[in-house]
């Protein structure tokens, strides 16, 4: 077992090549229970980019009707309802699920060495619970969609007439699915690794899949039983919220808060991870500074459950506790910044190929760094008095969760959809798809800074015309972005039916999901791999193969 | 460190490294060997390995939900901290026995699960099924003994704050009267009073759903004394009140029916003339804090024959009245009454006769916090309906019993949620 460091672990499995999961049984119904933590994730993936569409649908509906003063598309009324299910979507069903549940379902047993997650049917169940929560939201847009915003904060949400129960029991349900995915990934990585796999030995995916997971299961049960206390406080009036029956509003947004703020670290850090993966792969180097970054995801973790005041340091919190969650909040950044430096670190004197998902990780070192940048400022008391509630928060979360999360998704999506779909996206589309993303998301948000700072309240329908300006540019850059993504949509589709077939090893990675077949397996492995290197060592022990098209172990 | 243990487990065969007398790593079997075992699923390597994974699971889901329950417990805390008197007052509409009951039988349930896990071990089939029996008849008692109380408390309005709507005060119920006889039957004799006035005047002391009962503003010096007297958390309690009762009485002012007014000024007036009788009362209640308090009863009960104050001011005369038998009340009537918010006063102005503003959110933390126990209860009860029909296809001995003690496991959370539950909600002083 202890043979000295080779490059037959990088071989290739030898299986029959027909035989994969996507083949392994046919029929629709062996997708919706199948327990395969690959055809999950497959079904997650599907689901979170058809949720992104709607999201999208939403986005651009409300910069449009921001394109003039006053109206121009859609009335007030619907306008909150359109940011409010903007809001809903692309945080509860897109961003939260969309790198762990969809990526991760598929890609941290492969990587592990396991054969499946380790409670198969909880996975499914997390999974029937998503379409479940889905649907309760779908329910509350027929009926007469919310219209709070997605932070549904009291007395809003207890006093408005649209359809908030249904919403908020979404949103409630999706918790659930959330833990149980969180829960499941925790004992899969305890428990499931194969010999030799030491926690050190772990590709940073999968320690940043660990750290999101501890949040998702430490936090979410938290929104949980302040989501179901909104639902009876609506019911049957509690009067722990709701300030007429004498409850306290401020209390409903610590509880949001002290979930929803880890809940930002549940969205970035598996971005962290995706972004450490792909780094490496294309800078054909081992990471810099591989325990730093496994680490500070767990600080990150961690300091993430003491800073939800930051939110509120104009809700009547005491100055003495914003000080407090000011000064904690500053200290987030450092293992923040040890990341990017580390990135940074790897690419430095690398064999950097400019394949697409390299173009986001770079895309996403620029852009997450302006967000956290401009986290750091609105984490600043002061500056937070003159800056909360305007543009200036948009563009910040915007840079973090669609510029960090959602770029970092992209990213990985390309670099895995061969190890999915077994085909490869074409490579000049999906470039320039990158570059129009890169920068319809500048164009987007790089105005809303400007606007904050000049004063234009987020949430409004309307504003001055001397903003008239800025927003026309952001909302022409939601446009390219649009753009970016439809073009993304539509070679993507193609390839699955007609791009070329995809090697084991297209981008001469090192980590274990690269070392079966793509698509891989039903069950993964058919020799428990027995791991002897870290994730990152042996770049050197490949070779391109020119008739398959991928890398094959040199020798 | 626990990688090594895993392989060791894998290379270590029968040695006992893992010290358990249950499902070792059977066979050095490798990834993907058929395996001999029904009951391991597939993509684990032994039993030990899926029987740890199920343990390390049930331990987190365990976590997530003492987290889902802490946000209730923190609700708690923070309305307790607030409204101390509220917790006072409600909690003798709670009916103890019944809460003891429950927590006796979930603490039987707790060991009969305990010990349908032994006997699972032990492969003693009958004594599984005997125990899980138990276990379920239990909880069933639990919940029935639950569904008594509910109906009660729907029956009485004891509801959350948007239905709260009490039909008995707080001096009328059990409880009370028996730990605080004194307070209940003056209560009892001044609420008879008022009614007998009621019946003669013309003055309606009823008051809309909601509010605070009739009540008024008397200035009352006296009181001051008795108000201290209920010390610590109370005594933040009643400053904190004060602008609820000012609210209360605006609000209230216009609904008299006859009533000049501004009665909180016009009260404001008189206490100066009224007050050289009590006022050495009320000193001696100053000190009589509630060790003390039965000292000081007889100076006090000398004024009380004469209601004269009434009959100076006919139209105003109930709540100058009301005001006036209140003041009356002996230290240890008056305490408890204090405690639970029930006599209130202002800083340094009248005293009166209210409900707790906050009464019913404490029967909407009541009413979620054991509610959510009662689905957890529920659930349970499926849980080991389910265990019971495996243990009847004879699916556990000592080699599999996996289900059987998460299930136990997850018991024990269910039954310490109550443990702490019962004290903090029906036992609280
Ligand atoms: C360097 C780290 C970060 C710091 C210091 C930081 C700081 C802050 C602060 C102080 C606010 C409050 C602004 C206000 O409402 O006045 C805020 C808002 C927000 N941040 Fe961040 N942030 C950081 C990273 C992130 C990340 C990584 C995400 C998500 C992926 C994120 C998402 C959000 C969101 C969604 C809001 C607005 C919530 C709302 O009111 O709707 N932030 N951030
Ligand atoms: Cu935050």
């Amino acid at each position: 077992m202890a043979a000295p460091t080779t490059a037959a672990d990088l071989v290739v499995a030898p299986s029959k090549p027909e035989d994969n999961y996507l083949t392994h049984d046919k029929g629709i119904l062996s997708w919706i229970f199948t327990l395969d933590h690959k055809r999950i994730g497959l079904m997650y993936l599907v689901s979170v980019l058809v949720s992104f569409a709607l999201g999208g649908f939403f986005a651009l509906v409300v910069r449009t009707e921001l394109l003039t003063p006053g109206k121009t598309l859609i009335t007030h009324d619907q306008f909150n309802q359109a940011f409010t299910l903007h809001g809903a979507v692309m945080v509860f069903l897109v961003i939260i699920p969309g790198i762990p549940a969809a990526l991760g379902n598929i890609i941290l047993p492969l990587q592990l060495g396991a054969k499946d997650v380790a409670f198969p049917r909880l996975n499914l169940m997390s999974y029937h619970l998503w379409v479940l929560g889905a649907l309760f939201l779908l329910a509350s847009m027929v009926i007469s969609a919310a219209d709070t915003g997605w932070t549904f904060y009291v007395p809003y949400s207890t006093s408005t007439t649209t359809a908030v129960i249904p919403a908020v029991f979404g949103a409630f349900i999706l918790g659930f699915s959330s833990i149980f995915t969180g829960l499941n990934f925790i004992v899969t990585i305890h428990k499931l690794r194969p010999p030799g796999m030491t926690w050190f030995r772990m590709p940073l995916f999968l320690w940043a899949l660990y750290a999101t997971a501890v949040i998702q299961v430490l936090a979410t049960p938290v929104i949980g039983i302040t989501l179901l206390m909104l639902i009876v406080e609506r019911l049957v009036g509690l009067g722990i919220f709701d300030p007429s029956l004498g409850g306290d509003p401020v209390l409903f947004q610590h509880f949001f808060w002290f979930y929803s703020h880890p809940a930002v670290y549940i969205m970035i850090v598996p971005a962290f991870g995706v972004i450490s993966e792909l780094i490496c792969a294309f800078s054909r180097k081992p990471i810099f500074g591989y325990k730093f970054i496994a680490l500070s995801s767990l600080a990150i973790a961690f300091l993430g459950f003491l800073v939800w005041g930051h939110h509120m340091f104009t809700s009547g919190q005491s100055v003495l506790a914003g000080a407090i969650f000011s000064a904690i909040t500053f200290l987030i950044a450092i293992p923040t910044a040890i990341k990017i430096f580390n990135w940074l670190a790897t690419m430095y004197k690398g064999r950097i190929h400019l394949d697409t998902p390299m173009l986001y990780a770079l895309a996403f070192l620029w852009v997450f760094t302006i967000g956290g940048v401009t986290g750091v400022f609105l984490a600043t008391m002061s500056v937070n008095v003159h800056l909360h509630d305007t543009y200036f928060v948009v563009a910040h979360f915007h840079y973090v969760m669609m510029g960090g999360s959602i770029t970092a998704f992209m990213g990985g999506l390309h670099y895995w959809w061969p190890k999915f779909t077994g085909r490869m996206y074409p490579e000049r589309a999906g470039r320039v798809g990158a570059i129009l993303v890169f920068l319809g998301l500048n164009f987007t948000f790089f105005p809303q800074f400007i606007l904050g700072t000049r004063g234009m309240p987020r949430r409004y329908y309307n504003y001055l015309p001397e903003f008239t300006g800025l927003h026309q540019f952001s909302t022409i850059g939601a446009y390219i972005l649009g753009a970016g993504f439809l073009l993304t949509a539509i070679y993507l589709l193609k390839s699955v039916r007609s791009g070329p077939k995809a090697p084991a090893n297209p981008w001469g990675a090192t980590t274990l999901e690269w070392t079966c077949q793509s698509p891989p397996p039903y069950y993964n492995f058919h020799e428990a791999p027995v791991v002897n290197r870290g994730p990152y060592d042996n770049y050197d022990k490949l070779r391109f193969d020119k008739k398959s098209r991928g890398y094959v172990p040199a020798e | 460190m626990e990688s090594k243990a895993n392989e060791g487990a894998r290379v270590a065969d029968a040695a006992k490294s893992h010290g358990d007398d249950h499902g070792h790593a059977e066979g050095g079997h490798g990834h993907g060997a058929p395996l001999q075992y029904p009951y391991v699923a597939h993509h684990f390597d032994s039993p030990q390995q899926q029987f740890d994974s199920g343990k390390l699971g049930i331990w987190l889901f365990l976590v997530t939900e003492i987290l889902f329950f802490s946000g209730l417990f923190c609700a708690y805390t923070i309305y307790r901290a607030q409204n101390p008197e509220v917790f006072y007052w409600a909690h003798f509409y709670l009916d103890t026995n019944m809460g003891a009951l429950n927590t006796v039988v979930l603490i039987l349930s707790s060991l009969t699960a305990a010990w349908a896990v032994r006997a699972a071990q032990l492969g003693q089939q009958k004594l599984v099924k005997i125990n899980i029996l138990v276990t379920i008849a239990c909880a069933f008692t639990f919940m029935g003994v639950k569904y008594v109380e509910y109906s009660h408390k729907f029956h009485d309005g004891l509801l959350p704050s948007r239905h709260f709507d009490p039909k008995h005060e707080v001096w009328e119920v059990e409880a009370f009267k028996k730990k605080h006889p004194e307070a209940a039957e003056a209560m009892t004799r001044l609420m008879a009073k008022l009614e007998a006035r009621k019946a003669t005047a013309a003055v309606d002391l009823e008051v809309p759903h909601g509010e605070p009962l009739a009540l008024v503003p008397v200035v009352n010096q006296v009181a001051a004394a008795p108000a201290e007297a209920a010390e610590g958390s109370a005594a933040q309690a009643t400053t904190t009140q004060a602008a609820t009762a000012q609210e209360a009485v605006a609000q209230q002012a216009p609904a008299q029916e006859g009533a000049a007014p501004a009665p909180a000024q016009e009260a404001a007036q008189e206490p100066a003339t009224q007050e050289a009788g009590t006022a050495e009362a009320a000193e001696a209640g100053a000190e009589g804090t509630e060790e003390a308090a039965p000292a000081a009863p007889a100076p006090v009960a000398a004024p009380a024959p004469a209601p004269a104050p009434a009959a100076e001011e006919p139209i105003l005369d109930d709540d100058v009245f009301l005001a006036n038998e209140l003041r009356k009340l002996t230290p240890a009537e008056a305490t408890p009454l204090l405690r639970a918010g029930v006599l209130q006063r202002q800083a340094d102005g009248p005293f009166e006769l209210v409900r707790p503003k906050k009464a019913g959110v404490f029967f909407s933390i009541y009413f979620f916090m054991t509610g959510l126990h009662g689905v957890h209860v529920i659930i349970g009860i499926g849980v080991w309906i389910w265990m019971l029909v495996r243990a009847g296809r004879r699916k556990f001995g000592p080699k599999y019993f996996g289900p059987i003690d998460f299930t136990a496991l997850y018991w024990h959370l269910v039954d310490l949620i109550w443990i702490y539950l019962f004290p903090l909600l029906y036992l609280i002083h």
